[in-house]
């Protein structure tokens, strides 16, 4: 890879991750090991240039000014100026270095948990929210990078800390073993602060996760706010919440300003020391003047490497809790693969769904039922989404390859989400358009600019109820599956309409079983079937006719439907 | 601090897409800003004077150093470096101590001011005009909530306090150097040029780069959740492939955006850092004249030289942040252009609906990018009368319960309760006389409880458990359950009756239900409408339903065709004039039991 031209993200692999955060955090760091290499490098020359610069004020105050000559003084102002601008190179080439590594972690990280998202499919709900997906996303990715980027100046300080130890080593033992010690005593004294921070920091976090998710609940909600009242009430419950944040903020204030304290004090104290022992030592003529101003400036510029690692620690800290919460959402149970599946059946087989007793065979089967939700829940086991016995002609649906299931048996759910994008490319299928006419939906089309070609946001939200009720049908249709479950797939369309759409998809599915959950008489009354189910139970089978002459419970639940 | 906020103000506003919301102005974000240091001036300016007394402190080593060279060359004993080294120690101690205590003050600060920030963002949420608040459901004001508000937290709380630390580090110490020696501390100006010129040219170019950076980021948060809120869709219609592919496109726009954001600061670093390198040359080469002139002393030469290259070090820490600071500063603009919103009601009817009569007259409303959708609707609804609206999707329904609700208002004509335009009425009088009911409903992250008072701060719990009965929750019972968010998903039925009790509760004079009650099965649509029927007695009901009972129960219905009055009056009126009422019954009816 070139030092000059940036990675092409996002990579079309993100890899397989270990999931254990620590393990996460050295994985995304060394996923592109070159790039890692001369990051570390460029950290190396830049930052740990840096403090043995002073190097250069010896021979100029030594051999220059003390000596009074000219031509030393200019070489030596030179070489700094030469050596300065070394490292001004360094310092740019290492920070685009180090902003291609950061990022390369960063969106695989948001790879991983958009692919771990598409996997879970209709598993996620249970198991967590859209709003830890998303902050996994939008807030972890962060610190993760912050991170990484982290670890490349660590590198450079210590090689700076490192050799301005060499250095004074060379001018005077007892000098250099004064700063090297002193630099241990920063870090001792500092693990265990930091250690006690950690924990702190992690309440925290959730506090800061809990504001920022009642902030957000109160956007979601605000027309409900706005339209109904309850401002106040909710802006005190925030204020409150709020408050209590900054409460929990002032907790970590003390320590936060101890690790400042420290991370200013230590190096100004070995400072101190080193200026008092280099005096007496060119008191006793052991050093140069020169000397003594490079050891002042070497342990000045220690002040910068110490107080990085110091910043460094706490931002690796934020980045292993972030690699925490990133694994938790990579570990989610996915539906586990059949371990050796059995083919699906011939075409035009019987489904049947044992506990429910529903049978679909090829035609249109009318599922009339008070309770709605029991038959989402047959269409979930019909569909192979929920664990049940459930059978496709022999075969359970629980040894079938997950592949085959999708393609052959579909719930079109009517709150199914409408994803951004064309509206042709929203419906997709082989013939968008005849699915829009089968779903009565070419006035929606042809209202919107450009027809299909025209882009819809998330969620159509522009659209009204009914307009995204009858995308939702034409995409279910276009999709042509063998099996199609459709719940409620007009009850937010006007009855003219409904008739309309009946009809249509009569015709469209003609061959192909179709199930709809509705207790609409234009449904019931075109279906080559009809099944009145209660209490989750097939309770009698027939045509609508035959169903409302023989059970008065199936004529009281259509009539009521009617008026 | 201050080179990103002139970033912010150095170029123009850009023109932000219209459905989003505005992203503050830069003349704006700073006055916001300062705004908001004010509003703690006292903590702040204390913070501010710990931390210049802490680095004033942590310059008495260099300086003390100076001495020290020039006692040695003045020939004193190691008794008077001894006693220099004392005051070094005292100063140093006062450092710490000082440091400790301006960080602790700023901490606070930080904290204080960032809650502040957050606290006024959701009030000022809360006071966005209904029409915004509609479209804010998610998206962009969503964004700003979970994703600017907590950065604009992390660039008061943490960002800032380091930056100004480094600013007024550098200042001590260049004012250290002019204590010193004012001329050597002249040499530092030879960084001023190119520092001036780099600043210039990546000012002019910051501020887009950032937003469009933020914006590219946001979209890809936007694509993440929208991944994850469709997630069984995309199972189901096997787009996980589709759904990959969108969030890598997404990606590639961010890296897009940050590569640019980086170019800039690779020009603008180099610069910066190539700056700093002649100054501490010139320090050593004319500090070298000079003491050849025998004008300074060696000590002076060897302070101010150290100095010169200690300013660095600050300097550096500031070119680091720059980044973080560009960043939050483009989310603090973000979260003050939801401030910039306009919610000064132009509502001034000092006039109070005489009741629940609703008057359409000659109403026009065409949405702002899109064709007529209303062309002239006149009608009349007496107060009390539970009228119907039925006609097929598309038709304008949903527009006029928009109008009357007065979420927007005609482009021509009046739409009038009691005799006075809703649009005129404040909106805090107004939703004491309307309020409309959609499909679309929200339950808060809060108990049922306070899900329900926000209709009505003063209901007790039998008020509530009556208005729960009202609309069938039978499955309530438990007030202070907690709803919503990661406590137990409600079914949409279940948030459907949440929102009609609220109605029930709120007990307004006009009642709107568009599709309100879509999402319950038939049956209990049914009960629950004719239970509301009950209780909103005497109030006027308009429905807007496509299913034909509702109409059927109605007063009188009103039948909507392209966006016009095409029918009106009682079920058994229109039957007998065989309008395209009586044709939509007869498909319905034809096929009945």
């Amino acid at each position: 890879m070139s030092l000059l031209r940036a990675p092409e993200l996002p990579v079309d692999d993100p890899g397989e991750p270990p999931t254990t955060s620590w393990r996460l955090f050295t994985w995304l760091a060394t996923r592109r090991k070159g790039l890692a290499a001369s990051v570390l490098v460029s950290a190396v020359f830049s930052l740990g240039l840096v403090p043995v610069m002073p190097i250069f004020l010896t021979g100029a105050v030594d051999d220059g000014i003390r000596g009074r000559d000219w031509g030393a003084l200019l070489a030596w102002a030179g070489a700094l100026t030469l050596a300065g601008s070394v490292a001004a190179v360094s310092i740019v080439l290492h920070h685009r270095l180090t902003v291609w590594w950061r990022h390369d972690a960063q969106y695989r990280v948001l790879q991983l948990a958009t692919r771990k998202t598409a996997r879970l499919g209709s598993r996620l709900r249970r198991q967590t929210t859209t709003g830890s997906v998303v902050s996994v996303g939008v807030t972890d990715v962060v610190s993760i990078g912050r991170a990484i980027e982290s670890l490349a100046p660590t590198v450079g300080c210590v090689t700076g800390i490192v050799a301005v130890a060499v250095l004074l080593f060379g001018m005077s033992a007892s000098l250099g073993l004064t700063v090297f010690i002193g630099v241990i005593a920063v870090a001792a004294i500092t693990g265990p602060m930091l250690r006690h921070l950690q924990a702190r920091y992690g309440a925290y976090r959730r506090d800061i996760g809990t504001v920022t998710d009642r902030a957000a609940d109160i956007v979601a909600g605000l027309r409900v706010l706005r339209g109904v009242g309850g401002e106040d009430r909710f802006n005190a419950a925030y204020r409150r919440d709020s408050q209590r944040l900054k409460r929990s903020g002032f907790g970590l204030a003390a320590p936060g300003a101890w690790i400042d304290a420290i991370s200013e004090g230590a190096p100004a104290i070995l400072l101190g020391a080193v200026v008092w022992m280099s005096a007496r030592l060119v008191a006793a003529d052991e050093i140069t003047v020169g000397q003594m101003v490079a050891a002042f400036g070497y342990t000045a510029a220690l002040l910068m490497p110490v107080r990085w690692l110091m910043g460094t620690a706490m931002t690796i800290i934020q980045g292993e809790v972030a690699c925490a919460k990133v694994c938790e959402l990579l570990v989610l149970p996915e539906r586990d693969a059949p371990r050796d599946p059995l083919q699906g059946p011939e075409s035009g087989a019987e489904l049947h769904d044992p506990e429910s007793e529903l049978t679909l065979a090829p035609g249109l089967t009318a599922v009339a039922t008070a309770d709605t939700d029991a038959a989402a829940a047959i269409f979930d086991r019909l569909a192979g989404l929920a664990p049940s016995e459930a059978v496709f002609g022999r075969v359970p649906l629980a040894r079938m390859a997950s592949e085959e299931l999708r393609r052959r048996i579909l719930p079109g759910d009517h709150d199914a989400y409408l994803f951004a994008g064309t509206l042709a490319a929203v419906i997709g299928g082989r013939d968008a358009k005849a699915a829009v006419t089968t779903a009565a939906a070419d006035d929606v089309v042809d209202a919107l600019p450009g027809g299909l070609a025209a882009e819809m946001d998330d969620q159509a939200r522009t659209l009204s109820g009914g307009q995204r009720q009858r995308l939702r049908l034409a995409r279910a249709l276009a999709a042509d599956p063998e099996v199609l479950l459709l719940l409620e797939p007009t009850s937010a369309v006007d009855s003219h309409t409904e008739s309309r759409i009946t009809e249509r998809l009569t015709g469209f599915r003609h061959g192909r079983t179709t199930a709809v959950v509705s207790a609409s008489p234009l449904w019931l009354g075109r279906a080559d079937q009809v099944v009145f189910v209660q209490e989750g139970k097939v309770a009698a089978t027939g045509t609508h006719a035959e169903l409302a002459a023989s059970r008065p419970d199936y004529r009281a639940l259509v009539n009521r439907e009617l008026s | 601090m201050t080179a990103a906020l002139k970033t912010q103000g150095a170029a123009g506003d850009t023109a932000s897409e219209s459905t989003e919301l505005p992203v503050a102005e830069p003349d704006r974000v700073r006055r916001a800003f300062v705004a908001l240091l004010l509003s703690e001036r006292t903590r702040v300016g204390v913070a501010i004077a710990l931390r210049v007394a802490a680095a004033g402190a942590s310059t008495a080593a260099p300086l003390l150093m100076g001495r020290m060279i020039d006692a040695l060359a003045a020939g004193e004993g190691i008794g008077d470096i001894d006693m220099l080294a004392a005051g070094m120690a005292a100063a140093i101690a006062a450092a710490v101590a000082l440091t400790w205590l301006a960080s602790f003050t700023a901490n606070r600060v930080g904290e204080r001011l960032s809650a502040r920030l957050r606290e006024r963002f959701v009030e000022q949420c809360l006071r966005l005009p209904l029409h915004t608040a509609e479209q804010a459901g998610a998206g962009d004001l969503m964004t700003r909530a979970s994703v600017d508000v907590p950065q604009s937290g992390n660039l008061i709380r943490d960002a800032l306090p380091k930056a100004a630390v480094a600013i007024l580090t550098a200042l001590v110490y260049i004012g250290a150097m002019v204590w010193v020696n004012a001329l050597l501390a002249l040499c530092m100006l030879l960084a001023v040029p190119l520092i001036a010129v780099g600043a210039r040219w990546y000012l002019k170019r910051a501020r887009d780069g950032y937003l469009a950076q933020a914006r590219t980021e946001s979209r890809s948060g936007e694509a993440l959740a929208a991944t994850a809120d469709g997630a069984r869709t995309a199972e189901l219609y096997r787009l996980e492939a589709d759904r990959i592919a969108h969030g890598d496109t997404t990606i590639a726009a961010h890296w897009a955006a940050n590569k640019y954001t980086l170019y800039l600061r690779s020009i603008y670093f180099l610069t910066l850092e190539s700056s700093y390198v002649l100054p501490a040359s010139a320090v050593l080469v004319l500090g070298g004249a000079m003491y050849f002139d025998g004008s300074v002393s060696l000590g002076e030469v060897a302070a101010c030289a150290v100095l010169s290259r200690q300013i660095m070090t600050p300097m550096n820490f500031l070119l680091m942040m720059v980044e973080w600071l560009q960043r939050g500063f483009a989310s603090f603009a973000r979260v003050e252009g939801v401030a910039a919103i306009d919610t000064d009601e132009a509502a001034t009817a000092a006039a109070v609906p005489a009741d629940g009569t609703v008057e359409l007259r000659s109403v026009h409303f065409a949405y702002p990018t899109g064709p007529e959708v209303l062309h002239g609707v006149d009608l009349v609804i007496p107060a009390g009368e539970r009228l119907a609206v039925v006609g097929p999707s598309g038709a304008g329904k949903s527009t006029i319960a928009r109008l009357v609700s007065g979420i927007d208002a005609p482009t021509s004509g009046r739409v009038r309760i009691g005799g006075v335009d809703v649009a005129s009425l404040p909106l805090g009088e107004r939703r004491g006389h309307v309020t409309l009911v959609t499909q679309e409903h929200h339950v808060f992250a809060a108990t049922l409880r306070d899900n329900l008072t926000l209709a009505k701060p003063e209901a007790d719990d039998a008020e509530l458990r009556q208005a729960l009965t009202t609309v069938g929750a039978t499955w309530a019972d438990d007030l202070d359950a907690e709803l919503g968010g990661t406590a137990a998903e409600l079914d949409p039925a279940a948030a459907q009756q949440i929102a009609l009790a609220r109605i029930v509760l709120a007990d307004p004079d006009v009642v709107i239900l568009d599709e309100a009650t879509a999402m319950l099965d038939p049956r209990a649509a049914r009960d629950t409408e004719r239970a509301l029927a009950a209780v909103l007695e005497g109030r006027t009901v308009i429905g807007i339903a496509h299913r034909l009972h509702t109409a059927h129960d109605a007063d009188r219905i009103a039948v909507i065709e392209d966006g016009g009055l095409a029918e009106l009056g009682s079920h058994d009126e229109l039957l007998r004039a065989d309008g395209p009422y009586a044709r939509l019954w007869n498909t319905w009816h034809g096929t009945s039991v």
